[in-house]
């Protein structure tokens, strides 16, 4: 039996009842202990960030403090909860075809028994608080039909509105992107602390909740213990490896649109997901893409590997024009620069085994390795990403996420490659597999001496194992510079948002993203920049050097 | 205590066994009855009703059985037609296939058979024309579902060829979703064969099949002719069902454990027309 | 009327009354190149169109309505009779086509039964059963998502997620495979037309295929295609409303 654990306590500036307390609460599945004995207590107006792996128990504890049915769970100790109490479930999903309104004249009138006008009145000032834009409020949708951003922050609305005096959310926001999940997790809290709400926001250690949070809890092998301080998990940058060789690819105007079918004057249009972008990679540089989802990072990775190839511009790669190429130079250009995809088991074959799939890509890319010496290779590589040698005979299906981005890796590197283009190479895993895998890459680019470009929506981690980054805001690039310099001197606000977010502060860019169908006019920044004048309607602004190597593209960022 | 890696999930194939099993048994069935009728050749309601409906099944099930693969392979040739033709003629085929299967195509059949006099070929390729257009619908998806996937694009950057991709790539993968597709046309071609028999503008009485039996016992209000023939009929559109049903199951279920197209395996969706 | 109705309406003509016309109009000219009475013709051709609604209008939506609701019951726990219904018509429906309990309504009717209900009841049952086998799945899967976990998690009682949540979900796929149980019920119904001699659309066509006649059948032909895409039209009018009333509705 596992020793008693320490009261995991919040902080409790006075011993008045507590909105939230539980003593030894213990939550048994089976024979299978999941929280072990947690003692939490939370005062009005109290934020809780409460932390934890997959599958580590945080929906049951919300669940069991909702008063909720635990179906196949055992409940012993004590959990109460005082007043009202609502619990935003995980994923955001209300029913899918109901107005959005109508569902929310549901809760609030069941909650408070007002009628659906009086309902829609407290519901529309709790929109406010969550800085939803009138013009926005397309609430007479069924809420499958909403954007994401939007639905989850009338769901926040929603709890505002109730005003509850518990106040649980199950993963919130889980898959916005950073800069507009921060933000509305920090108006949330703003909201429980000036209402006296006690707020509980569970998630995963790499959702950013411990930013909006007063008190800190994370739930690690059954145990409720005080999250530790972040110890800075990364390795500081490293500028002693600072390259400044020759130029390996270049890429000039490279442009990425499809068509859209015809407009209703008959005219073709066309989606740009990449305006004209010019990008240079030296030699054994980390250059990383930083931008939120759509702003085209991920299609730029793609036309750098003719996967598919721009629609115009060219792409360069040690004077070789992909462009021009024919399928023996394209196919001489591909075992020197490999790709990582975004989701590892999808990108490899179902009905492959990992030891077919390797040894497919030596047999096309390296002829010159006699075929009896590839399984050989095959062992070699796996063993140097960390993988045991049988899993040269695994299927994919078999793979933990882990595991299959390894293999991933391992697939890049068969070739020997020079460089690595990795789309989001992290996306699927969690937060302990993140820095392992994080550490077989660098540890692969440094002994290989690998060119890396990297893309990815988590400024702060991407720039920290970073020469040089480009920050991408719908297509175009609106700030150049080397890391350090984005790290510690980030003149766009875009850029800055994003840091923000990356450290659990709040962004200073408010409402989301315009959609990339409906451009504004000038900076597409604009309707969300805390610097926008009337000015920037006017012209897309272009990049202007701040300093060495570091340039811009916003019309005022030398204004606070 | 993290959680242990979710298990993959182990789905029953009960039903589709025992589909499979059932067509087997009256296909052995059918074949043996017409030597339990002291040899003779077709046999007709003064003998064993329940014989009679055996022998009936050789022509109902064989025909079932070519007139459904040949709709299955129709569509599939359909659906890859369009993907290789790509963009308009795509659209235009895949347009036409979606605009047929709102038709009523299963009366086509007995339509035709009346107007053009009959005879075998005529109505297996009627048959199989009225299947073609659902099993082209599914089998698309699937392709475009498959085609969309990074294993694909991965495949390119490894330099594969044109050649290797379709070869060692896509046809492996394609195979389960193909088969599911195709496995629709079965059932189906039953089903219209024995209604354009049992309005009398199918089969030719000489080849004997239970639609047919079926509307000659009704017309005549002989019950005893018309129960075997028609629990015997009940019981293949079940099996045929069954196994389209687990095919379809498998390939959401994805080669060797994974689920295919990046979904949770396990449901089947329903296409059963 | 609203107007969304209206252009609802206009858009479906094409496929529905459209060809219902072009078949009236095709038997109109037929009859009158032969030098009999095209009026008679063509009113002949819309008095069985008319006869084949019908028969299989109500019969459809009764079996998909009473089908689909045993479905969801099915998919709700614990068992219950209603439940045993519904597993009861999932398990029948690859057994039951249409057009075999077609051929047993004409044992019935031969040995003395009336006709009209099992012609509507030979109708319904397959309609019923392939609803109900699209309504559990859907219920079973409304019951586990995570939209009604958030619903118990707002404090929503049980019977405004059964009545918002829920049933819209498990109702949401048999509006849409209407137009399929549509198709069949038209198979169906010619074989109940043409087995108990009713003066029927699909009777019409069998008749006039029998003979080897083109002209005769090509006119019933357009009919039943128009008829196929007015019930697919009736299906979705009514899966809007449905959706209006369980879903959005107070």
């Amino acid at each position: 039996m596992t020793p008693p654990t320490h009261a995991a306590t919040a902080p409790s500036p006075h011993t008045a009842a507590a909105p939230v307390s539980t003593q030894a609460l213990t939550l048994l599945a089976g024979d299978r202990v999941l929280i072990d004995r947690a003692d939490l207590r939370l005062d009005a107006g109290q934020v809780l960030s409460l932390t934890g792996g997959a599958g580590t128990g945080k929906t049951l504890l919300l669940r069991a403090l909702a008063g909720l049915p635990l179906p196949g769970v055992t409940l012993a100790g004590q959990a109460r909860t005082d007043g009202r109490r609502l619990l935003i479930a995980q994923g955001g999903r209300l029913a899918p075809q109901r107005p959005l309104a109508l569902q929310a004249a549901d809760v609030i009138g069941h909650h408070l028994g007002l009628d659906a006008s009086a309902a829609l009145r407290r519901m529309a000032d709790a929109l406010d608080r969550m800085g939803v834009p009138p013009a926005a409020r397309r609430f007479d949708l069924p809420p499958e039909r909403l954007p994401d951003s939007l639905r989850w922050a009338a769901l926040f609305a929603l709890g505002i509105a109730v005003g509850p005096a518990v106040l649980l959310a199950d993963a919130p926001a889980a898959g916005l992107d950073p800069t507009v999940r921060l933000r509305l997790l920090h108006r949330l809290a703003e909201w429980a602390r000036s209402s006296a709400t006690a707020l509980i926001l569970a998630g995963r250690p790499e959702d950013g909740l411990d930013g909006p949070a007063d008190a800190r809890l994370c739930l690690h092998e059954g145990r409720v213990l005080p999250t530790p301080p972040i110890p800075d998990p990364l390795p500081a940058p490293d500028h002693a490896h600072h390259p400044a060789g020759a130029a390996v690819m270049t890429a000039h105007g490279l442009t990425m649109s499809f068509p859209m079918g015809t407009g209703p004057t008959g005219e073709a249009r066309r989606l740009t997901a990449v305006h004209s972008l010019d990008l240079e990679l030296v030699d054994g540089e980390t250059l990383v893409l930083l931008g939120e989802s759509g702003s085209g990072k991920a299609m730029l990775a793609r036309a750098l590997l003719h996967l598919p190839a721009p629609s115009t511009g060219r792409v360069v790669w040690m004077g070789r024009d992909l462009t021009k190429a024919d399928d023996a130079t394209l196919r001489r250009v591909r075992r020197d620069v490999q790709p990582l995809f975004p989701d590892p088991a999808g990108s490899l074959d179902p009905a492959m085994t990992v030891g077919a799939q390797l040894t497919a890509v030596l047999e096309s890319l390296r002829p010159d390795i006699p075929a009896d010496r590839r399984p050989q290779r095959v062992v070699e590589t796996l063993r140097a990403v960390g993988l045991p040698t049988d899993t040269a005979t695994r299927w994919p299906a078999s793979l933990r996420p882990l595991e299959a981005a390894r293999v991933g890796l391992a697939r890049a590197l068969m070739p020997d490659p020079r460089a690595l283009v990795c789309d989001e190479p992290l996306a699927t895993l969690s937060a302990e597999d993140r820095a392992e895998f994080w550490d077989d890459l660098l540890t692969a680019r440094d002994r290989r001496h690998l060119s890396l470009i990297l893309t990815t929506e988590r400024a702060e981690e991407g720039l920290r194992h970073a020469d040089r980054a480009l920050v991408l805001l719908m297509g175009r690039v609106v700030e150049r510079g080397s890391a350090d310099d984005l790290l510690h001197h980030a003149r766009h606000p875009y850029t800055q948002a994003m840091l923000s977010a990356a450290r659990g502060d709040r962004p200073a860019l408010e409402g989301d993203p315009p959609s990339a169908l409906r451009q504004p006019d000038g900076c597409t920044l604009r309707q969300r920049c805390p610097k926008a004048r009337s000015f920037c309607a006017q012209a897309v602004p272009t990049l202007e050097p701040v300093g060495p190597g570091h340039a811009v593209a916003c019309h005022y960022w030398d204004t606070p | 205590m993290s959680a242990p890696p979710p298990l993959p999930t182990t789905t029953h194939h009960g039903k589709g066994a025992a589909g499979l099993a059932l067509l087997v048994a009256l296909a052995l069935a059918c074949t043996v009855a017409p030597l339990l009728n002291d040899g003779a050749g077709p046999l007709r309601a003064d003998r064993d009703p329940v014989l009679t409906a055996l022998t009936d099944g050789r022509g109902s099930l064989s025909f079932a059985l070519l007139s459904g693969l040949l709709g299955a392979g129709l569509g599939v040739a359909w659906s890859g037609l369009a993907i290789a033709l790509g963009d308009r003629a795509e659209r235009r085929l895949m347009g036409a296939a979606a605009r047929l299967v709102a038709l009523p195509l299963a009366l086509l059949v007995p339509l035709g058979v009346g107007l053009t006099g009959g005879g075998l070929p005529v109505l297996t390729a009627l048959v199989a024309l009225s299947a073609a257009p659902l099993v082209a619908g599914l089998a698309h998806q699937d392709l475009r579902a498959l085609l969309r996937r990074d294993f694909l694009t991965a495949a390119r950057a490894a330099g594969r060829s044109k050649g290797a991709l379709l070869l060692h790539h896509l046809l492996p993968n394609a195979v389960r979703p193909l088969l599911a597709a195709g496995a629709i046309a079965l059932p189906r071609a039953l089903a219209v064969e024995s209604l354009a028999s049992l309005l009398g503008l199918g089969l030719p009485s000489s080849v004997g099949s239970w639609g047919g039996a079926v509307g000659v016992a009704a017309r005549l209000g002989d019950g005893l002719a018309l129960v075997p023939a028609a629990l015997l009929l009940a019981l293949s559109l079940w099996a045929f069902h069954a196994v389209a049903d687990e095919a379809l199951r498998l390939a959401a279920e994805g080669p060797h454990g994974g689920p295919s197209n990046g979904l949770p395996g396990g449901s089947a969706p329903d296409a059963r027309p | 009327m609203p107007r969304t109705a209206v252009r609802r309406l206009i858009d479906t003509l094409p496929a529905t009354l459209l060809p219902i016309a072009a078949g009236a109009a095709l038997a109109w000219a037929v009859a009158w190149a032969v030098g009999l009475s095209g009026l008679d013709a063509a009113r002949g051709l819309l008095a069985a169109t008319a006869f084949t609604l019908l028969l299989v209008a109500p019969a459809l939506l009764l079996g998909a309505g009473l089908g689909a609701l045993a479905g969801a019951w099915a998919g709700l726990p614990p068992h219950s009779g209603g439940g045993w219904t519904g597993r009861a018509l999932i398990a029948a429906g690859p057994l039951l086509p249409g057009f075999l309990l077609a051929a047993l309504a004409a044992l019935a009717v031969r040995s003395g039964a009336a006709a009209a209900p099992l012609a509507w009841a030979a109708l319904a049952l397959p309609a019923a059963c392939h609803a109900a086998r699209l309504a559990r799945p859907a219920m079973s899967a409304a019951l586990t998502s995570d939209a009604l976990r958030m619903a118990e998690g707002l404090g929503l009682d049980d019977r405004t997620v059964l009545r918002h949540l829920a049933l819209p979900a498990a109702l949401a796929p048999v509006t849409g495979g209407f137009a399929n149980a549509a198709l069949s019920a038209l198979a169906g119904a010619t074989a109940v037309e043409s087995l108990l001699d009713l003066p029927g659309l699909g009777a019409l066509l069998i008749d006039a295929a029998r003979v080897g006649s083109l002209s005769g059948s090509l006119p019933a032909l357009m009919a039943l295609c128009g008829l196929a895409g007015l019930l697919r039209a009736l299906g979705s009018a009514l899966g809007g409303w449905l959706q209006r009333v369980t879903g959005a509705g107070r």
